[in-house]
C-alpha cells in the first residue's frame, strides 16, 4: 500500500461529494423532465425514485466488483466519463423516449396504461443508466482511499458516505432553489455532465491512462452542442406564444382560432388534451364546453345587482374565472377579491398574454399554497376552488373535510363555494369523494353539475342559504341569456346530482386516498371505452 | 342539419316543439316535449336530439342506442349514434353503428358515410398506436426490472463466492 498525499485523498472525497450531489439532482429533476408527458403525480415520483434506488443498489454492487481490480483510478475515471455522457444526453433523449410511450393527441380517458407503465418505462430508460454509474463511485472511491491511505475499510467507507450524503444534501437544495428555476433543465443536466467530466479528467490525469475516456469525453462535448430538451408540440393549429420553466412546472401559452373566436390557453405539464386557463379578447362567457362559465352561476342565482361581489379564487391560473365573472356580473355590481396562484411564472405569463390585471380591490397572491392563504383570508361572497391541476393532480390538502370546513368559515352569510373537478361523469369516484367530502366539511348539501360538452363537473354549495333546485324557476331565470342556456342544459336528468352531508367516502387531512381515486377514475373511463370494442 | 333531418323523419308536433325549444336554448321545455312524443321510437329520437344539443353526449348516445333497438333502420339515429360514438372515442360502438347504417339504410348520404368511415379509420389507427405504446412500456418495464434484479443478485453472488475463496 502506498501512502496517499492529503491532496489525493481530498480529490477522491470531492469525487464522492459530487457524485452524491448529481444523484440527488437527477432524482429531483427527473419528474420535471417527465412531467410534460406523465404529470407529476405521486405515482410518477414513486416510479422515478424506485428506478433510481434499484439502479443505485446495482451500481454499489458493480462498484464493489470493480474495486477488486488492480487499476482503481482508471475504473473510477471510466465510470465518471460514462456517467457524464449519460447525464449530458438526458435532455435530448427525453422526448424520443417519452414520445415512444405516449402517442400524440392522447385523451385523458385513454391514458391509464400510459400513465402507469409509460412513466415507469421512461424512468428506466432515462435514469437507470446514469444512476447505475453514479452508484459505482462510492465503493471505488472507498477502495482507493483505503488502499492509498492504509485506513480501515470502515473508516474509508464512512468518510466517503459522509461526504457523498453531504453532496446529496447540497444537490437537493440547489435543484429546487437554483438549478432548475434559474438554469432550466437542459443547462442543469449539462452542468452536471461538465462537473462529472472535469472530475473524470482529473482522475484520468492521476491514472495517466486514456482510451475509452477519450471517446466518452467526445460524447460529453457533443452533448454540449446538441443535447436540448424539447417538450411535446402544442398541437395542430396552435401557435406557441411563450414557454417557461418555473420552480413548480413547465408553463406555456398557446393560441388558436376556435371558429370565430381567438383563444389563448395556459398549459402546464401538458401532454394530454387539457389546459389550465383560457383567454378570449373580450371578458365574459367563453364558448360552450368551458367550465369557467358554470362558475358564474352562483352570482347569477344570488341576483345581487349592485355593490360588490367579493370573490376568492384558489388556483387563479391566468385569471379566467375573473374575466368570465367580470363580463357577466351586472354593470353596477363590482368584482373584488383575491386570487391565489402558487406559481409566480403562471401569473407573469398571464399578465403578458392573458390580460391579468390587478387593482387595490382585486389582488393576486402568488408563491404561496392556497390552504395557507385561506387561513389568513377574510370573508367572501364566493370561493372558487380551481386548483385541481391537470385534472389528474388534486392536492390532498385542498380536498379534505378540514379544508372545506375552513373554506366554509370564510364565507359571508349566504355565500357560495364552488369547485371544478375534471372527471368522467357524476358516478366518477373522484367526484363522489370530493362532493361527499365537501358536503361533510360544509355541513351542507352539494350540487354536482356536469358541464355540457366537456368532461368537467362543477360542485356548488351554499352552507347558509338556499341552493336552487335544477330545472326550477330560480335556477333558470338568470341573466345573461347564455348563462340561462347553461342552466337549462345542466337541468336535464343525468346532468346533476345532489350529495348529502352523510355520504361516503369522506377524505380527511389524516387519510386522503385522492391519488388512488384519480387513477381509479381514469382506469374506469378507459375500461368503459374498451368494453364496447 | 340534424334538426331538419329529424323534422323530415317525423311530423309529430312534440318533436318539432323539442327541436324549436332547443334552438331557443330552452332545454327543460324541449325535454318535456320529448317525453310527450307519440311513440317510443320518436321519443328516443327526440331525447337523442335534446341531449346532443344540451351537451350530454353520453346520454345522447345511450338514447340513440335505445332507439336503434326499437328500429335498427332509423335514418337519423344510425349516423347520429356513429358520430356520437366517434366524438366519445368509443371505437367499437362507432364501427357497429356505421356498419348497421350501411347495411340497413342503403340509400345513405354517401358523403357523410365516407367522412365517418375515414374518421373511424383514423381512430382505429390511433388506438393501435396506443396499444403498441402500452405494450412497449410493459415489456420495457419487465425487461428493465428483470435485468436489474438479475444484475443485483448476480453481483451479490459474485461477491460472496470471492469472499468464500478469500
Amino acid at each position: 500500500m502506498d501512502a496517499a498525499g492529503p491532496s489525493r485523498a481530498a480529490w477522491i472525497l470531492i469525487v464522492a461529494l459530487s457524485s452524491g450531489a448529481v444523484s440527488l439532482i437527477l432524482e429531483l429533476s427527473a419528474v420535471r423532465l417527465l412531467a410534460p408527458w406523465f404529470g407529476a403525480t405521486s405515482a410518477v415520483w414513486t416510479h422515478v425514485i424506485g428506478v433510481i434506488l434499484l439502479a443505485l443498489s446495482c451500481g454499489y454492487l458493480l462498484g464493489a466488483r470493480l474495486s477488486r481490480g488492480p487499476r482503481l483510478l482508471r475504473s473510477l475515471g471510466i465510470v465518471l466519463w460514462l456517467a457524464a455522457a449519460s447525464v449530458a444526453w438526458l435532455p435530448a433523449l427525453a422526448r424520443p423516449a417519452a414520445g415512444a410511450l405516449v402517442p400524440e393527441g392522447l385523451a385523458l380517458d385513454q391514458a391509464a396504461g400510459v400513465l402507469r407503465w409509460g412513466s415507469l418505462a421512461a424512468a428506466l430508460m432515462l435514469f437507470a443508466p446514469p444512476s447505475l454509474l453514479l452508484g459505482c463511485v462510492a465503493p471505488l472511491a472507498s477502495e482507493v482511499l483505503q488502499r492509498r491511505s492504509g485506513c480501515t475499510a470502515g473508516e474509508a467507507g464512512g468518510r466517503v458516505l459522509g461526504v457523498s450524503t453531504l453532496g446529496s444534501l447540497l444537490g437537493s437544495f440547489a435543484t429546487t432553489y437554483w438549478l432548475v428555476p434559474e438554469l432550466g433543465l437542459t443547462r442543469t443536466y449539462l452542468a452536471c455532465a461538465c462537473a462529472l467530466g472535469v472530475l473524470a479528467l482529473t482522475v484520468g490525469l492521476l491514472a495517466r491512462r486514456w482510451g475509452i475516456e477519450s471517446a466518452a469525453g467526445l460524447i460529453v462535448a457533443a452533448a454540449l452542442l446538441g443535447s436540448r430538451w424539447e417538450r411535446p408540440s402544442p398541437g395542430a393549429g396552435c401557435a406557441l406564444l411563450e414557454q417557461r420553466e418555473s420552480p413548480y412546472q413547465s408553463v406555456r401559452v398557446v393560441e388558436r382560432q376556435d371558429g370565430e373566436v381567438r383563444l389563448r390557453f395556459l398549459q402546464v405539464n401538458e401532454a394530454f388534451d387539457s389546459f389550465q386557463s383560457v383567454w378570449q379578447p373580450e371578458p365574459g362567457l367563453l364558448p360552450e364546453g368551458y367550465y369557467y362559465n358554470a362558475l358564474a352561476l352562483p352570482a347569477a342565482w344570488d341576483a345581487r345587482t349592485q355593490g360588490r361581489w367579493n370573490l376568492l379564487v384558489l388556483g387563479l391560473g391566468a385569471g379566467s374565472v375573473w374575466r368570465v365573472l367580470q363580463g357577466t356580473l351586472p354593470p353596477e355590481l363590482r368584482l373584488e377579491g383575491l386570487g391565489v396562484e402558487i406559481d409566480p411564472v403562471v401569473v407573469d405569463c398571464a399578465r403578458t398574454w392573458m390580460g391579468l390585471t390587478e387593482s387595490p380591490d382585486r389582488r393576486v397572491v402568488s408563491g404561496l399554497d392556497a390552504r395557507a392563504v385561506l387561513s389568513m383570508a377574510g370573508r367572501f361572497d364566493q370561493i372558487v376552488i380551481d386548483a385541481y391541476a391537470n385534472q389528474i393532480e388534486i392536492p390532498a390538502q385542498l380536498s379534505s373535510r378540514e379544508f372545506f370546513a375552513e373554506a366554509g368559515e370564510h364565507l359571508e352569510p349566504g355565500g357560495w363555494i364552488s369547485a371544478n373537478v375534471g372527471a368522467f361523469g357524476l358516478q366518477d369516484p373522484v367526484v363522489e369523494a370530493l362532493a361527499a367530502t365537501a358536503a361533510a366539511g360544509l355541513h351542507s348539501r352539494v350540487l354536482a353539475l356536469r358541464v355540457p360538452f366537456s368532461r368537467n363537473v362543477v360542485l356548488i354549495a351554499r352552507p347558509s342559504g338556499v341552493l336552487p333546485e335544477p330545472g326550477s324557476a330560480e335556477f333558470l331565470a338568470i341573466t345573461p341569456a347564455r348563462l340561462a342556456r347553461l342552466g337549462s342544459q345542466a337541468s336535464l336528468p343525468g346532468m346533476w346530482r345532489w350529495f348529502e352531508p352523510r355520504m361516503e367516502p369522506v377524505a380527511t387531512d389524516d387519510r386522503n386516498p385522492i391519488e388512488r381515486l384519480q387513477q381509479a377514475s381514469i382506469e374506469l373511463a378507459e375500461r368503459r371505452t374498451r368494453e364496447t370494442r | 342539419m340534424i334538426g331538419v333531418l329529424l323534422i323530415a323523419v317525423s311530423s309529430v308536433q312534440a318533436l318539432q316543439r323539442a327541436v324549436g325549444d332547443c334552438r331557443e336554448g330552452r332545454f327543460v321545455e324541449a325535454w318535456a316535449a320529448a317525453q310527450g312524443a307519440a311513440s317510443p321510437i320518436e321519443r328516443s329520437c327526440a331525447e337523442t336530439y335534446v341531449r346532443y344539443h344540451a351537451g350530454d353526449l353520453e346520454g345522447a348516445l345511450q338514447a340513440a342506442e335505445t332507439g336503434l333497438t326499437l328500429n335498427p333502420r332509423d335514418e337519423y339515429l344510425n349516423p347520429t349514434a356513429t358520430e356520437l360514438a366517434l366524438t366519445l372515442r368509443v371505437v367499437g360502438s362507432a364501427a357497429r353503428h356505421l356498419e348497421n347504417w350501411q347495411r340497413e339504410c342503403p340509400q345513405t348520404d354517401e358523403a357523410r358515410c365516407t367522412r365517418l368511415r375515414q374518421e373511424l379509420q383514423g381512430q382505429r389507427e390511433a388506438e393501435s398506436a396506443l396499444l403498441a405504446a402500452e405494450s412497449r412500456a410493459k415489456w420495457g418495464v419487465l425487461a428493465g426490472a428483470l435485468l436489474g434484479v438479475l444484475g443485483f443478485f448476480g453481483l451479490l453472488g459474485s461477491h460472496r463466492s470471492t469472499s468464500g475463496r478469500g
